[in-house]
């Protein structure tokens, strides 16, 4: 049986910009209980961020109203959040990192969800919508592995 | 909480080295319609030197460094030169995760980057641009 998750956060959120400070806060608590220091606590709460600001960007192409769940999931040192949205289905090659040399705004924030979480996982789901789950283990090194 | 802007000139004896813009706030996309109305006009203005004094926001998405690097490549446009001045460490390693603005660009302090300006001005005075 899998264990319990020690902390599980649910929230229903409009697809505002004006939640983001709210939507960092929720993964900067699951970024404490999980143990992670300041500084990987700050870049986990830019990778959501960068989450939540693409399913604004590209599932609801900037509508303010539409629902988004953000679920922040703390089990013994592995952060989980998922991010549900039921806008167009994210296809990752649309929103995927450009080249770094390349000094220009754009596809910075999917670049920095990369090198900070272990997993960044698109998946179409039930509502047509896009599935973004971010993972990440305490000490699990750096860089998604899919 | 909001991105508030502060603009000033910055001098050495009558001299006008910079116009140096201040953000205290997060920089993210709730926030930017604010820096966008301050800043733009700002850079439409014309001056040779633009810093942002990071050392008051606390938070910057990729959103927040894309609008710098728009800044910055505004005002190169115009012939200008565009600085980033004191962020705090987790501010300047989104900077750099993101590998957004070349290093040069980037000062740990506004006395800092005075002083790289003036050593600047002293070459160009001097015709020594080695």
């Amino acid at each position: 049986m899998a264990r319990p998750a020690d902390l599980d956060l649910v929230a229903h959120l409009p697809s505002h910009p004006r939640y983001l400070q709210f939507v960092r806060a929720l993964a900067g608590e699951g970024a404490s209980v999980a143990g992670f220091s300041d500084d990987e606590r700050s870049r986990i709460e830019l990778a959501v961020v960068e989450g939540f600001t693409n399913v604004i960007r590209h599932a609801y192409h900037d509508a303010h109203d539409r629902p988004v769940e953000v679920r922040v999931q703390v089990t013994g040192d592995r952060l989980r959040v998922v991010l549900d949205d039921h806008g167009t289905f994210v296809d990752p090659s649309r929103i995927a990192s450009r080249p770094l040399e390349e000094v220009r705004p754009g596809g910075l924030g999917v670049h920095l969800m990369k090198t900070t979480m272990d997993v960044v996982d698109y998946r179409r789901n039930e509502h047509g919508g896009t599935t973004l789950t971010l993972e990440k283990r305490r000490d699990g090194g750096e860089g998604a592995q899919r | 909480m909001g991105l508030t802007v502060e603009v000033a000139a910055r001098t050495q004896g009558d001299v006008h080295v910079s116009t140096v813009v201040k953000l205290t706030g997060p920089l993210e996309p709730a926030t930017l319609p604010v820096a966008e109305k301050a800043v733009r006009p700002l850079v439409a203005a014309g001056p040779k030197v633009l810093v942002f004094d990071l050392s008051g926001v606390d938070f910057v998405s990729s959103t927040g460094v894309g609008f710098l690097i728009s800044m910055k490549a505004a005002m190169e446009k115009r012939g200008g030169a565009c600085f980033i001045s004191s962020p705090r460490p987790p501010v300047r390693r989104a900077i750099e995760i993101m590998r957004a603005l070349p290093d040069a660009a980037v000062f740990g302090s506004v006395a800092e980057l005075d002083a790289y300006l003036a050593e600047i001005q002293r070459k160009v005075e001097e015709g020594d641009d080695a």
